[in-house]
C-alpha cells in the first residue's frame, strides 16, 4: 500500500519537473544526499558551492552532514538543541542564517509529509526548522520519510490539523492560541512563471531545481 | 455601503477601439486565454477527484458568503488569539491609513508586494506612494507592468498584453536608470534572470511585505496563499512585518472547507492540481524561531461587499479569481482586460464592477460586454450564474431609466412588432420594400437607427422575394 503511494508520488513529482532519489535507510542517506547534491548544483561558476542544511521536522543535521564533507563543499548546518538554535555549533543569529541562505547554492531540509495525488511536499516552519533553505538558494533538496507519504492533500491537511489540536478553552478563558505551525509551505515542483508571452520558465524567484530523497 | 473602484477616464468606445487596434495585445491575449482554457479542461478531464472536490468547494464558498458576518467575527477572534492584529476596513482610504500607521510605527519605507487583485482594486500602490512609501511589485508580470506604469490585463497573466521585445525595452531602461547591466537578450531566460536579480535585492532590503489572500480560514485563523513563482513566500518570510489585505469574501469556515477549496484555483486557473507554492500562515514568528515576520496584520476589506452580500447577486462573492471565465469569454478574448476600464475584467468583472461600485459606475459593462453565449457559467468552478446576472442587471438598468430614449423607443417598437405573427409578417413585407436602399452586391450592408453599428463589420442576406410564410400561405390557398 505505502509502496503504491510512493510510486504515485514519484510519478507526479517527476511530472512536475522535480528530481527524485531513494535511500534504503538512514545509514544510506548521506551517500544518496551527496549524489543528489552533485546533480542539483550547478558548478559552472567555478567557486566552491555552499550548502545550507536546516532539517527541522525531527531530523538531526549531524546525521546528514557527512554528505558535504571535504573541499568540494562549504557547509553550514542549523540545528535545534536543548531549546535553541545553533549554527555550526554556535548559538545561531538570524542575520547570519539569512546571509548564508541568500548565497547558498543548495538548501537542504526535511519535510512534514508528501502527497501522492498532487506530487507535493509540505514543510513546516517551527522552532526546529526554517523555510529559507527552500526559498533563497537556486536548488533545494528535501528528505521525505516513506511513512510520511499520504494519499491526498486533505489527508496531509488532516495531519497538520491533528498536530495542532488546541486544548478546549477553559470556562471563562479567552480562546487559546493555536499550536498550528506558524507557516506551512506545500511545494509542488520548481518556482515557475508564464508571465512573458505565456512561455513556461522555471526558477523565477525560488529554486529552479528541486529534489526529493525518499528514505525508507 | 458602496465600494470605491478605480476607472479609466476613457469612454467604452475609446477603450474598445484602442484594444482592437493593438495587434500585440490581441495576439497575446488570444494565446494566453487559449492555453489556459485548454489546460483547465485537460486538468479536470482526467481527474474525477478534482471534479468531486469542485462541488464541495462551491458549497463551502456559498456557505461562507451566506454567513459572512459570523465567519468574519470568528476569524478575527482566532487571529487575535494567534497574535495577529485583525481589522475590518470600509474602503481604500481606511486601508491605506492603516498600513501607513503600521509603517510609521515601524519606521518602514521599503515595501514588497505579491500579486493581489484586492490591492489593485484599492489602488493601494498609488495611495502608499503618496505618503512616501516605495512599493515594489514582485510577481514577474506585475513587475513588468509596474515599470510600464500600467495595470494588469488578466487575473493570472497581468502582462498578457505585452510581448518579450517590449519587456526587453523596459528592462533595458530600468537597468540604465539603475546603472546595472540589462538582460543580454529578449529571450525569456535572460529577461527572467534580470528580474530575479533585481527583485532579490528588493526582497532582502524590504521592511514591510504586503500580500492578498486566496483564503482565510475562520476556524484556525489561517491565511492561505497560492502562487507559482514563489514571490509571495519571499514577501511573507523576509521582511519583519507582513500585512495581509483581503476582501471579506475570502473568509471560509472550516479546515475541511479549505481542503475542498485548496486545489481549485490551480485546477481552474492554470490546469495544475496544485500551484507550485501553497503557503499557510497562522501567526507571526514564535519564541525560539529565527525566521518569519515579527508582526502579522490582517486587514479585511468591505469596499461594497456587504451590500452585495445582502442582495440577489451574492453568489458573485464566491468567485475565487481563477480567470476561467475570462479565458472562455468571446468578448474578453477580443479586447483583453484594459477595455473593461476597471480592476476586474471578463464576465465576472463586467458583473461585479457595477455591483461593487453602483449601477451607474461603468454601466456599459453589463450592457455591452456580453453576448449571452453562456461559456462563462460552464467554465466557472463556483457555478456563478453570470449570464442570469447580465440579464437582470440589464433589466435593472432599463427599469431605472438608464437607457437613452432612442434605445427605449426602438426596443419597445421592436418588441411590439415581433411579438405577434401578423405584425411580424407586416414588418417583413415593409422592410423588404425598404431594403434596396440598404443593399450592395446583393447583400444587406446598412441599416437605419440602432442597428447601424451591427452592420459596421457584418452584412446579411436580404429578405427573400417570397418568405417561407408567404410560400406556405400561397400553397395552402384554395
Ligand atoms: S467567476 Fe468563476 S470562472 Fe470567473 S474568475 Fe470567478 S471563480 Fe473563476
Amino acid at each position: 500500500m505505502k509502496r503504491a503511494l510512493v510510486e504515485e508520488f514519484r510519478a507526479r513529482w517527476e511530472g512536475l519537473g522535480g528530481h527524485y532519489w531513494e535511500a534504503a535507510g538512514p545509514s544510506a542517506l548521506p551517500q544518496v544526499l551527496a549524489a543528489a547534491s552533485d546533480a542539483l548544483v550547478d558548478r559552472s561558476a567555478g567557486t566552491t558551492p555552499s550548502v545550507l542544511l536546516w532539517p527541522g521536522h525531527g531530523f538531526a543535521a549531524s546525521a546528514w552532514a557527512p554528505a558535504w564533507t571535504g573541499p568540494a563543499w562549504e557547509r553550514a548546518a542549523v540545528e535545534w538543541q536543548a531549546g535553541s538554535l545553533y549554527l555550526n555549533g554556535r548559538p545561531a543569529e538570524e542575520g547570519a542564517i539569512r546571509a548564508l541562505a541568500a548565497r547558498a547554492a543548495l538548501g537542504v531540509t526535511g519535510s512534514a509529509w508528501a502527497v501522492a495525488d498532487t506530487g507535493s511536499v509540505a514543510l513546516y516552519r517551527g522552532p526546529g526548522g526554517g523555510l529559507w533553505p527552500s526559498l533563497l538558494p537556486p536548488a533545494h533538496l528535501m528528505v521525505v520519510r516513506a511513512s510520511q507519504v499520504v494519499a491526498n492533500v486533505a489527508e496531509g491537511l488532516g495531519l497538520l490539523r491533528g498536530e495542532s489540536e488546541t486544548p478546549a478553552p477553559s470556562a471563562g478563558a479567552a480562546s487559546p492560541p493555536s499550536r498550528m505551525p506558524r507557516m506551512v509551505k506545500i511545494i509542488s515542483g520548481p518556482s515557475s512563471t508564464a508571465d512573458i508571452e505565456g512561455q513556461l520558465w522555471i526558477g523565477v524567484h525560488g529554486p529552479a531545481r528541486v529534489g526529493v530523497v525518499l528514505v525508507g | 455601503m458602496r465600494g470605491v473602484l478605480t476607472r479609466d477616464a476613457a469612454t467604452w468606445p475609446v477603450r474598445r477601439d484602442r484594444a482592437l487596434a493593438n495587434p500585440v495585445l490581441r495576439a497575446n491575449v488570444k494565446n494566453v486565454t487559449r492555453r489556459l482554457a485548454g489546460a483547465r479542461q485537460r486538468a479536470y478531464a482526467d481527474y474525477a477527484t478534482g471534479r468531486a472536490m469542485r462541488t464541495e468547494a462551491r458549497d463551502a464558498k456559498r456557505r461562507a458568503i451566506h454567513q459572512m458576518d459570523g465567519m468574519v467575527q470568528e476569524l478575527c477572534a482566532r487571529l487575535a488569539a494567534n497574535g495577529v492584529s485583525a481589522v475590518v476596513a470600509d474602503g481604500p482610504a481606511e486601508v491605506a491609513e492603516h498600513i501607513t500607521r503600521i509603517a510609521q510605527r515601524r519606521g518602514a519605507r521599503r515595501v514588497v508586494k505579491s500579486k493581489s487583485m484586492m490591492t489593485e482594486e484599492l489602488d493601494l500602490n498609488r495611495r502608499l506612494g503618496a505618503v512616501g512609501l516605495s512599493v515594489r511589485e514582485t510577481d514577474l508580470g506585475e513587475y513588468i507592468i509596474q515599470l510600464l506604469g500600467e495595470r494588469p490585463s488578466h487575473l493570472l497573466a497581468p502582462a498578457a498584453h505585452r510581448n518579450r521585445q517590449e519587456v526587453w525595452e523596459v528592462f533595458q531602461h530600468t537597468a540604465d536608470a539603475a546603472g546595472v547591466t540589462g538582460p543580454t537578450s529578449s529571450d525569456v531566460g535572460p529577461l527572467t534572470a534580470f528580474a530575479r536579480a533585481r527583485l532579490r535585492e528588493d526582497f532582502l532590503a524590504a521592511d514591510l511585505g504586503i500580500t492578498g489572500a486566496n483564503f482565510l480560514v475562520a476556524e484556525t485563523g489561517t491565511v492561505v496563499l497560492v502562487t507559482n513563482e514563489g514571490n509571495a513566500d519571499m514577501v511573507v518570510s523576509l521582511p519583519p512585518v507582513h500585512v495581509v489585505v483581503a476582501g471579506l469574501d475570502k473568509v471560509v469556515g472550516t479546515w475541511d472547507d479549505l481542503a475542498a477549496l485548496i486545489q481549485q484555483p490551480a485546477l481552474s486557473g492554470v490546469g495544475q492540481r496544485l500551484s507550485a507554492y501553497t503557503t499557510l500562515i497562522s501567526g507571526p514568528r514564535q519564541p525560539g524561531e529565527l525566521e518569519g515576520p515579527e508582526e502579522l496584520h490582517v486587514i479585511l476589506v468591505d469596499n461594497g461587499r456587504r451590500a452585495v452580500q445582502a442582495g440577489p447577486y451574492a453568489d458573485v462573492l464566491t468567485c475565487i479569481r481563477c480567470g476561467a471565465c475570462y479565458n472562455v469569454c468571446p468578448v474578453y478574448r477580443q479586447v483583453g482586460g484594459h477595455a473593461y476600464g476597471s480592476t476586474y475584467a471578463g464576465p465576472i468583472g463586467a458583473v461585479s464592477t457595477p455591483l461593487l461600485a453602483g449601477l451607474t459606475f461603468l454601466p456599459e459593462l453589463p450592457r455591452s460586454l456580453c453576448t449571452l453565449c453562456n461559456a462563462c457559467v460552464e467554465a466557472c468552478p463556483m457555478d456563478i450564474a453570470l449570464p442570469d446576472h447580465f440579464i437582470s442587471l440589464r433589466r435593472e438598468a432599463a427599469e431605472a431609466g438608464m437607457e437613452t430614449a432612442a434605445t427605449r423607443l426602438t426596443y419597445r417598437a421592436w418588441g411590439r412588432m415581433w411579438s405577434s405573427p401578423r405584425r411580424y409578417q407586416r414588418f417583413v413585407a415593409w422592410a423588404r420594400r425598404g431594403q434596396p436602399l440598404m443593399m450592395r452586391g446583393g447583400k444587406l450592408v446598412r441599416s437605419p437607427g440602432l442597428w447601424r453599428g451591427w452592420f459596421a463589420t457584418r452584412d446579411m442576406p436580404p429578405i427573400a422575394p417570397e418568405t417561407f410564410h408567404e410560400w406556405w400561405a400561397r400553397r395552402r390557398a384554395p
